[in-house]
């Protein structure tokens, strides 16, 4: 008789080759708390049945990924832009409110657009919601009603369908569509108007604080820093390339979901812009300075989220094309030719040779993952 | 079959007896222990009576020299030494019997210093070796020791038993003696009578009037007295009570005196605390008044010289604070600081010192003389202390704007400190929260990011500014605390220091008991003894015991002060001495806190 354990061939996968014994051992159990009748650095055959390869990889295409790095170049030519406004107030005495009146202009316009499309989509989603509750109230049978739970419709849910029916059949009669909308309300006019002027007056009061902040300090490490602080702003911004599933909007309604935007960028580049403005010569252009930089470095991109996430493609396009083109005609116009082929050949990296170089990489990602590594919680909404 | 060990302990004057004399042994025996006390001729014997009044005091034979007697045994002495021949299964341990006249006796465990009339309060100092002690509770070490106490005890009562020996056939004190005796009693109690009568309501009257609140106020920490906010009124409070506690000491000293064998038979542990006390007392008072003459002397004899260096002083410091500020507000020390932020704070503290120097300083400057006279007076009669507390009171008075500068400085960094900590966190997008005690990621409005950056940015630019002042009204505090310390610890030292336990120390140790000590002594021959000595106290036993008591003083004062309401421990006054402390005080600054150094007005 053979009493000597066992040392199990890694080549069968689940099967312990099982031997008519008179002691016969129980099969192995992946627990840490029963008592087995094996060695304590056992390792079972099975153990690595459970291994995975590259389950979270995704596999890009190029113009995916070109559409992708355009956002950094965008990125850089706001940041550029407001550079160049600075340069120009300071060094070439342009006068420094018809940049902020122009952009002023531009960001009312792209407030209203946001709020008009705001309203459009809300109205629409309220339309969809209705049309669909008045099909279920004609033809009740067609619907199943074996869904029937307490739990409020959470985030998760597959479809806004599946949520409005679960609405429908917990409330009894009257129902709620305005909280079943996923679409965002417009802001209050009044609101954003308040805000808007608070915020300017606190610039025209601060602004001779401002301006004479830096007096005392020299404009070498005033442009070191602020050096700095944009090479800083580039690293951490939120470039916000997926909208999936919606889901940055619509985790309002569960607070514990909520993925907290990142504005470390914004509060970097206004910090930068107060800096900058601190070395301007008089009260009105550091106040000019700043709203301008608020409006473009701290408004836009929110405004070109807004765009991407309604999917409004051409429009997008038109943004990041006119920017870009925009910023480069003045480096053209301003620093000459030298730098604007520079500045080029940066854009040039990153939206042509950057994709390609991200899918050369990929082929040697190889990401195992394993009974070892940490369980995920998988999160299961009704 | 093995005789169980005994140890004789000899006297060493009862050495090398004369040959020819018939002697008894008398002494005390302790279970296997025997103490020799005397020799009593054996023609006398008869007349004695051992028998004491006291039950457990009997003297004992114990055996005989040069003759022999049937029931007891005979000592021999060799003859180089003069010690007596001991059997195998003794030891003989010599000792130095006791002078109870000069206060000398031997003890276990030394004895407490405490020079303070305060009663120890029953709360233990934080004992770092507690494990170490209670390892100890388990083994038995405690019925050796007992044994060796009673024998300590009748050791010290050599002198008594003798005397009692002496006198206990015929009453033959001579007449005057007993007269003297008396008559010095009734001069110290009609003294202690009159003084009773007189002064200590005095003292009393007085301290109430010092420790009469001028301001009421519900908190008792804030409530005004005379003796809490000015050093010289605590420092005459302090001689008041001393005063005020004398003839209950000289009480404690006299009974403690005369019921000296009384205590010991009884087996409670007499020390020399109240004589100690008492001494000390009379010595610091007498110590403080000679120095006190000297230094009025000499305050009257160089009195225009130092009346001219106190005005110039006080003009060069004024000037010197002028300098400094002007210096802070033209980028000191190549810091380019914000120059409008500079300004204000600069003009602000120029308005202050300006203001100070018209009303304050130059009536002061004006009046020095006067006052360098009050206090010479104030030091012939009061001593040396009165001067130093009111250096330290002037010092107060004149540095005043110093410290309102510092602590404003303080309160502006604090805050600064705080918004920037706070606007920090909004920086990276966090939020503190107050409910949970910790730091949440918080989603902030566009409007209010907007702003706290700006402020935030504004912050950060104006920060070293107000660190400059800050930190330069920082280094004034400190020098004013290392001055002001330094003249507290002076005052401290000469108001409680334990004087008399020194001299004790340095003049006659024995009086001093720390424990015992058997000293193994041998001389040649195969018979060896051992000595029995008391251990002096050491100077760092002296120290630490005074330093308990000295605690404990403070925590009744520190308790006083607070009017009983909240439980105070030892902990409270380790708190208080560690103020001093540099770690703790740097921490202070880093953080903005306003710090100082130990309150001594409410310790002492």
């Amino acid at each position: 008789m053979d009493t000597e354990p066992v040392i199990p061939l890694p080549t069968s996968l689940s099967q312990v080759p099982d031997k008519p014994k008179k002691n016969k051992k129980q099969p192995w159990k992946k627990l840490l708390w029963y008592k087995q009748d094996y060695e304590d650095n056992y390792t079972d055959s099975s153990f690595l049945s459970q291994l995975k390869r590259n389950s979270t990889v995704v596999n890009y295409s190029y113009w995916k990924l070109f559409s992708d790095f355009t956002l950094i170049v965008l990125h850089l030519s706001v940041i550029m832009s407001v550079i160049l406004v600075f340069y120009g107030i300071y060094k070439l005495n342009w006068n420094p409110i018809v940049p902020t009146l122009v952009s002023s202009m531009l960001t009312a316009l792209g407030f209203i657009i946001y709020v008009i499309t705001l309203k459009i989509r809300r109205n629409r989603e309220l339309i969809n919601l209705q049309k669909l509750k008045i099909e279920q109230l004609i033809r009740p049978s067609r619907i199943p009603r074996f869904n029937i739970s307490r739990s409020r419709p959470t985030s998760r849910s597959s479809s806004p369908f599946q949520q409005s029916i679960d609405a429908i059949t917990t409330r009894d009669g009257t129902l709620d569509l305005e909280k079943l909308l996923v679409e965002p309300n417009p802001p209050d006019l009044f609101d954003t108007l308040k805000s808007a002027i608070l915020i300017l007056l606190t610039l025209l009061t601060f602004s001779p604080v401002l301006k004479s902040l830096t007096n005392s300090t020299a404009s070498d490490s005033i442009w070191a820093l602020s050096t700095w602080l944009c090479l800083l702003n580039v690293l951490f911004n939120d470039y916000a390339i997926d909208f999936s599933n919606a889901n940055r909007q619509h985790t309002d309604s569960n607070p514990d979901l909520q993925i907290p935007n990142s504005n470390l960028s914004k509060n970097i580049s206004l910090s930068n812009a107060i800096v900058l403005a601190s070395r301007l010569n008089s009260n009105l252009s550091a106040f000019c300075f700043i709203v301008f930089s608020i409006e473009v470095s701290g408004l836009l991109p929110v405004f070109n989220n807004f765009t991407r996430h309604c999917q409004f493609w051409a429009f997008h396009w038109f943004q990041v094309f006119a920017i870009t083109t925009a910023v480069d005609y003045a480096i053209f116009k301003i620093f000459g030719l030298g730098w604007f082929l520079t500045w080029i050949s940066i854009h040039f990296l990153i939206v042509v040779v950057g994709p390609w170089y991200f899918i050369v990489l990929q082929k040697y990602k190889d990401e195992l993952q394993g009974p070892w590594d940490p369980a995920k919680p998988i999160f299961k909404s009704i | 079959m093995q005789k169980p060990i005994t140890s004789i302990f000899w006297p060493t004057d009862l050495l090398k007896p004369k040959p020819l004399d018939n002697l008894v042994v008398v002494g005390y025996k302790v279970d296997e222990k025997v103490v020799v006390i005397d020799f009593v001729q054996y023609s006398k014997f008869r007349k004695l009576n051992l028998k004491s009044n006291k039950p457990n005091l009997c003297l004992e034979i114990i055996g005989t020299v040069n003759f022999h007697h049937m029931n007891y045994r005979m000592f021999k002495f060799d003859t180089k030494f003069g010690k007596p021949v001991m059997e195998q299964n003794e030891n003989l341990i010599l000792f130095k019997p006791p002078l109870s006249r000069k206060l000398e006796y031997y003890s276990i465990k030394h004895i407490a210093v405490n020079i303070f009339w305060t009663e120890p309060v029953l709360d233990t100092i934080p004992d770092p070796e507690n494990t170490c002690t209670r390892l100890c509770l388990h083994f038995d070490s405690r019925p050796k020791l007992t044994n060796l106490k009673e024998v300590i005890k009748f050791i010290n009562l050599t002198e008594y038993s003798r005397y009692k020996l002496l006198h206990s056939g015929s009453n033959s004190r001579p007449l005057y003696s007993k007269l003297l005796g008396s008559l010095l009693n009734w001069i110290g109690s009609v003294v202690l009578a009159t003084y009773q009568t007189t002064i200590v309501p005095l003292c009393g009257l007085l301290i109430f009037i010092l420790n009469y609140p001028l301001w009421q106020h519900s908190d008792p920490e804030r409530t005004i007295t005379l003796s809490s906010s000015s050093f010289l009124f605590h420092q005459l409070n302090f001689r008041l009570k001393q005063f005020q506690y004398l003839p209950c000491q000289f009480l404690k000293l006299r009974n403690s005196m005369l019921e000296t064998e009384d205590l010991i038979i009884k087996g409670t542990k007499f020390s020399p605390g109240a004589y100690i006390k008492l001494y000390n007392t009379l010595w610091l008072i007498l110590n403080d008044l000679l120095l006190g003459i000297i230094t009025s002397t000499l305050l009257s004899k160089y009195h225009d010289q130092l009346h001219i260096g106190i005005n110039s002083t006080i003009i060069g410091f004024e000037s010197f604070l002028v300098n400094l500020i002007h210096w802070l507000m033209n980028s000191p020390a190549g810091f380019k600081l914000n120059n409008e932020l500079a300004e204000f704070f600069g003009e602000l503290i120029m308005w202050v010192l300006d203001f100070w120097n018209e009303f304050v300083l130059q009536y002061f400057t004006r009046n020095s003389s006067t006052v360098l006279k009050l206090v010479t007076v104030l030091t012939r009669f009061g001593g040396f202390n009165l001067l130093i507390a009111t250096i330290l009171d002037c010092l107060s008075i004149v540095t005043f704007h110093l410290h309102c500068f510092y602590f404003s400085s303080t309160r502006v960094f604090n805050w600064q400190s705080h918004i920037l900590r706070s606007l920090f966190r909004l920086f990276y997008g966090k939020k503190y929260n107050i409910l949970r005690n910790r730091i949440d990621s918080n989603n902030y409005e566009f409007d209010q990011l907007l702003f706290g950056i700006i402020i935030f940015t504004l912050l950060v630019y104006l920060l070293p500014t107000v660190v400059a002042f800050y930190l330069s009204f920082v280094s004034g505090r400190i020098v004013g605390m290392l001055i002001t310390t330094a003249l507290e610890f002076v005052l401290v030292t000469l108001n409680h220091l334990p004087i008399v336990a020194l001299l004790l120390k340095a003049k006659h140790k024995e009086r001093l008991p720390g424990g015992i000590v058997f000293e193994y002594e041998s001389n040649g021959s195969d018979a060896f003894c051992f000595k029995l000595m008391a251990r002096p106290l050491s100077l760092k036993e002296i120290f630490n015991s005074h330093i308990k008591s000295m605690l404990n003083f403070n925590l009744i004062n520190l308790q006083e002060s607070q009017g009983y309401r909240t439980k105070l421990g030892l902990a409270d006054v380790l708190d208080q001495w560690g103020r001093v402390s540099p770690i703790k005080i740097a921490r202070k600054i880093v953080l903005g806190e306003v710090f100082g150094s130990f309150d001594y007005k409410k310790l002492f």
